[in-house]
């Protein structure tokens, strides 16, 4: 049962291009050129029913627009956008009431007064009533920790506090869909862990279907079995993380440590220069090779016939790695 | 999958109280985003008692003029149907009331737009437009009771402020202040939605702002006006923010023909109501939130 549906979803600003010299700024002054700038092209994906997906690229590749267009804030320019049946942008008003939605980089809360009061103005635009208002708040604010925060105005909080309020805040009318926009920004490790638990169980408790975008990937590789990935406004990665790390061109880092003093020539030789090799200090080495042209395996067993080895680190692609591939072979 | 309910045949009957309940969730919503703007302002009062000494200057700094154009006139005389005691109550009383109906509106639209945090409106089940109106009135009544309260005490001390024309006027000059705040209020709304096709609307909020205290009567009252400007003041909806309710505290509009003006206020403020709704409409879809 999919619960998010995008198809061929497309948003076009107009952008407006300066002309140069004092000549130029006159001529803007009287006509100005616009040119259509592609931020979302056509994208289509459907999210099922409790799923939790990390969607992720590099700056300015479209992911804020995209969550923007499907929590409503913004006007499709092409394409339809479907979130538990509704239109999201022309039918705002009762749409908004089934999602949540986090920005990282600005909060839902009124500045100047305390956190309680913005979660009370909350409960009554959602029509939460007040046991099942005070219900939740309890719950929310035992599991986040967040007792001692609400008299508090939201502008003396530390960035992790808030971010935790703002949650909360979220959560508070159960939304059924909850979108996340780089809800761990700044934060450090122990404010992101901290949030990374929070989700999981929100996911797994309530059955809420989480899209979160992100630069941080252990977030997405703790978090997210599916992910995808979107650059230049076009979708180039949709599915398992697991199934990335085994794509064709990952490669494998090996290092090793020699007990004795080995040549860089005796190394290039032993496997015909298929490895490069790398000196690093007398008695080590490292290499990074393609798993699928020769097995890992055999390496070490041709390493360990033929040369001295003291200590062997063979090491699994990072998701950075990975990520910065699939970025690689998408602008291409 | 579906979130929302199958539609079901609706009764007249059974629409009564459903309408009921949603204005009741209404007022409860909107009421509370009233109280937190009010919260908001006392957060920041400070702000206000300095803005206290500012407009005992231009009370007395138009006192001062008043007395020096009346100078040169026999006591009593009038000028464009003004006495000198009625001018200064004109004075002083425009300039209490204005304590309560100015508003922020224009520039804190410009401020959602301009930072991204209108998107934080948009994700939730709000109208915008009424959240911003309301936002507004939460500020007036704080103003009421932090600003013009002592504002008016102390005018009224320093000048010689007469008294209004009658119980029944004071209750229609009010009611007509408040429709005058509602004027401006949409007023300021509709200059804020120009925010989101422009980069910057600072220099029109700064027109409007000296516009309005012209055209309102504030500064000058319109009878003082060249006679082929009359027809501009009268096509405006400015007048109904100062000058009119000004009249019915001094009694230049009697308490039986105050029916009129007070509908065109009323007419007034939902055209202008009805047309910032619309700007926004067409805004909402050139929206491109920065940021984020």
């Amino acid at each position: 049962m999919s619960v998010i549906e995008a198809a061929n979803l497309t948003k076009t600003y107009r952008t407006f291009q300066r002309r140069s010299g004092v000549w130029g700024a006159v001529k803007d002054l009287f006509y100005r050129e616009y040119e259509p700038l592609t931020a979302v092209d056509a994208i289509s994906f459907a999210i099922n029913d409790g799923e939790l997906v990390g969607y992720i690229g590099p700056n300015g590749a479209g992911k804020s627009t995209s969550i923007k267009m499907l929590t409503g804030i913004l006007r499709p320019s092409g394409g339809t956008a479907r979130v538990l049946g509704y239109d999201p942008y022309s039918e705002r008003k009762t749409y908004t009431h089934h999602i949540g939605v986090v920005f990282g980089q600005r909060t839902q809360l009124w500045w100047d007064i305390a956190v309680q009061e913005s979660f009370r103005l909350l409960a009554k635009i959602y029509r939460v009533p007040e046991p099942l208002f005070k219900e939740r708040l309890g719950q929310l604010s035992s599991i986040l920790g967040l007792e001692r925060l609400l008299a508090t105005p939201v502008r003396k909080l530390s960035l992790g506090e808030r971010m935790r309020c703002d949650l909360a805040a979220s959560l508070l009318h159960r939304p059924r869909v909850l979108f996340l926009d780089e809800p761990t920004i700044g934060l450090d490790t122990l404010g992101k862990d901290a949030i990374r638990a929070f989700l999981k169980q929100v996911n797994e408790n309530f059955g809420t279907t989480i899209i979160l975008t992100t630069h941080d990937l252990r977030e997405i590789e703790e978090l997210c079995r599916r992910i995808i990935v979107i650059d230049h406004g076009r979708i180039i990665y949709d599915g398992a993380l697991s199934a990335l790390k085994a794509m064709p061109g990952i490669k494998r880092s090996l290092t090793v440590d020699f007990s004795a003093t080995v040549s860089p020539g005796e190394l290039i030789r032993l496997f015909d220069g298929k490895i490069p090799f790398e000196q690093q200090g007398e008695r080590r080495a490292s290499c990074e090779f393609d798993p699928q042209a020769i097995i890992p395996a055999e390496v070490v067993r041709t390493l360990m016939n033929a040369l001295p080895v003291a200590d062997l680190t063979l090491a699994e692609p990072s998701i950075e790695q990975v990520i910065m591939k699939i970025y690689r072979d998408g602008a291409q | 999958m579906s979130g929302r309910t199958p539609g079901e045949a609706i009764f007249p009957a059974a629409l009564l109280p459903r309408i009921y309940a949603g204005a009741r969730q209404g007022i409860a919503v909107y009421s509370a985003f009233l109280r937190n703007s009010f919260l908001v302002m006392l957060a920041y009062r400070l702000r206000y008692y300095t803005g206290i000494c500012s407009y005992l200057l231009f009370v007395a700094a138009h006192y001062f003029i008043w007395q020096a154009v009346f100078a040169g006139h026999p006591a009593g005389a009038r000028i464009h149907g003004f006495t000198l005691a009625e001018m200064t109550t004109y004075v002083s009383v425009g300039w209490i009331a204005r304590s309560l109906y100015f508003s922020n509106i224009d520039y804190d639209v410009d401020e959602l737009v301009r930072s991204g945090q209108i998107s934080t409106f948009l994700i939730r089940p709000i109208q915008f437009h009424a959240v911003m109106i309301v936002q507004g009135a939460g500020e007036a009544l704080f103003r009421l009771l932090f600003f013009t309260v002592p504002i008016g005490a102390v005018i009224l001390l320093l000048f010689p402020v007469s008294a209004p024309a009658g119980t029944a006027a004071f209750c229609l000059f009010c009611l007509s202040t408040a429709l005058g705040f509602l004027i401006l209020a949409e007023v300021s709304f509709l200059v804020g939605t120009l925010s989101f096709r422009l980069k910057s609307i600072q220099g029109i909020i700064r027109s409007k702002y000296f516009l309005i205290q012209v055209l309102s009567g504030l500064l000058l009252p319109p009878p003082f006006f060249p006679a082929w400007f009359q027809p501009v003041i009268d096509a405006l909806p400015f007048k109904h923010v100062a000058y009119v309710p000004l009249q019915l505290y001094l009694g230049q509009i009697s308490t039986a023909q105050a029916w009129e003006p007070l509908c065109s206020q009323v007419l007034w403020a939902a055209a202008c109501a009805v047309l910032a709704e619309y700007a926004l409409r067409r805004s909402f879809a050139h929206l491109a939130v920065q940021g984020g």
